[in-house]
């Protein structure tokens, strides 16, 4: 469950969260709308850590994310999963290695298994080919489907 | 932002980049990486310039020096105490700020506009530490062996246009480079060098991490990194070469 309350967040004298509340319950699907440029991304983005707020409290199943050590976040922000507005793949990285990075980085996994928990991940979303791909080579919504 | 608010950032940065890396073995082979952009993709550089900037010292101070009683081993003494003491390290870095200078502030900066740093950073890695880190080590690795590299070019440039435009001959020039040579140059030389390194390094690296916007606000801050670049190696030869000589 994720609680924020009062949230405020403004880049200069331009406010762009201005007491923003609510509780997004677990096992339910929230939705924000708004215009282009009305700050669902920035609000977003508060709530994964990568804006601090100025003002107001964020709660992720109790404990308030202030009270957080640098630790706690980083566990926290492995559970979160975000998808980017510009999909943020590695350019320089096939798709395959893009996917395989995060395990790279934090398991300590056989190349063959990590290349196994791609292969898998790919085909459920049915990219199945596209391992040695480069990201400018796939089309946007193949892209969003490998974040 | 005034000049001071980018001073703290920038030292910030800096200090944001000592943590614990999350997996060594990754940030070896990023930093291996990098030592081939940033050592190997400037080597072709490097190798022409130094070659002409020795056979043009070689040239000029021909030119310069016509009096008889000087003699003509005394140009290569002069060309290269001018070759290690400054062209190398401060001529070559000069360009390498531009080279590689643009080269990071683009890299870092597309990496951020694309939210490729976002993403980074919601895996739980400290994106300072991954990706500046490796590129200020490496600059600081490769930069002074290209340095070195320039010394020895440069001389040899040197010698090569003195015995072509038929100023001196290559026994002269040899005799006059072991004349009166002071081994302390080239430490004073090495101490610039890193010094540089890591502005060109960090410099480039502070206007790309830190850029807002979009593609054409990476063009800026890179053209702008560049020029920032230029302008505190000069200073800080100014300020070494008066309090180190
Ligand atoms: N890093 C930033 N610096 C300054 N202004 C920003 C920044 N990020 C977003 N903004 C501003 O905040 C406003 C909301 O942006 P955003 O949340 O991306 O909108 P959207 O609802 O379309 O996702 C925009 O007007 C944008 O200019
Ligand atoms: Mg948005």
């Amino acid at each position: 469950m994720i609680e924020f309350k009062d949230l405020r967040k403004s880049f200069g004298d331009k406010v762009v969260l201005d007491g923003v509340s609510h509780v997004m319950e677990t096992g339910k699907t929230n939705l924000i709308i708004g215009t282009s440029g009305s700050g669902k991304t920035v609000l977003q983005k508060c709530l994964v850590g990568l804006f601090e707020p100025d003002e107001g409290e964020i709660i992720y199943d109790g404990v308030s994310f202030t009270d957080m050590t640098e630790d706690d976040r980083k566990l926290l922000r492995q559970q979160i999963g975000m998808l980017f507005q510009g999909s943020a793949l590695f350019d320089s990285m096939t798709v395959e290695d893009n996917i395989k990075f995060p395990l790279d980085m934090f398991t300590n996994d056989s190349n063959s298994q990590k290349i196994k928990r791609v292969n898998e991940v790919l085909e459920r979303v049915n990219l199945k080919d596209a391992n040695k791909k480069f990201p400018a080579e796939i089309s946007g919504g193949m892209k969003n489907a490998s974040v | 932002m005034n000049f001071f608010t980018h001073l703290g950032k920038y030292l910030l940065m800096l200090k944001g980049m000592f943590s614990k890396p999350e997996n060594a073995k990754l940030y070896w082979k990023e930093f291996m990486h990098q030592c081939a952009d940033i050592g190997i993709g400037s080597l072709g550089i490097v190798t022409i310039i130094s070659l002409f900037m020795g056979a043009v010292s070689t040239v000029q101070t021909a030119y310069q020096l016509v009096s008889p009683l000087i003699s003509k081993s005394t140009i290569a003494q002069i060309v290269r105490d001018t070759v290690i003491l400054e062209f190398a390290p401060t001529l070559v870095c000069i360009v390498l700020a531009g080279v590689i200078g643009s080269k990071i502030a683009s890299e870092l900066g597309n990496m951020r506009v694309s939210e490729q740093i976002d993403a980074l950073e919601i895996m739980g890695i400290n994106t300072k530490t991954y990706l500046i880190m490796p590129k200020i080590a490496a600059a600081i690795v490769t930069i002074p062996l290209m340095v070195i590299l320039a010394m020895v070019l440069g001389i040899f440039g040197g010698r090569f246009a003195g015995s072509a435009a038929g100023i001196l001959s290559t026994d002269t020039f040899d005799k006059g480079l072991m004349e009166s040579f002071m081994p302390f140059n080239v430490t004073f030389s090495l101490i610039k060098a890193y010094t540089f390194a890591f502005f060109i390094s960090s410099i480039p690296a502070y206007f790309g991490y830190y850029v807002t916007g979009g593609s054409l606000e990476i063009g800026r801050s890179s053209t702008k990194s560049v020029v920032v670049t230029c302008i505190v190696i000069l200073l800080s030869d100014y300020i070494l070469a008066a309090a180190l000589l």
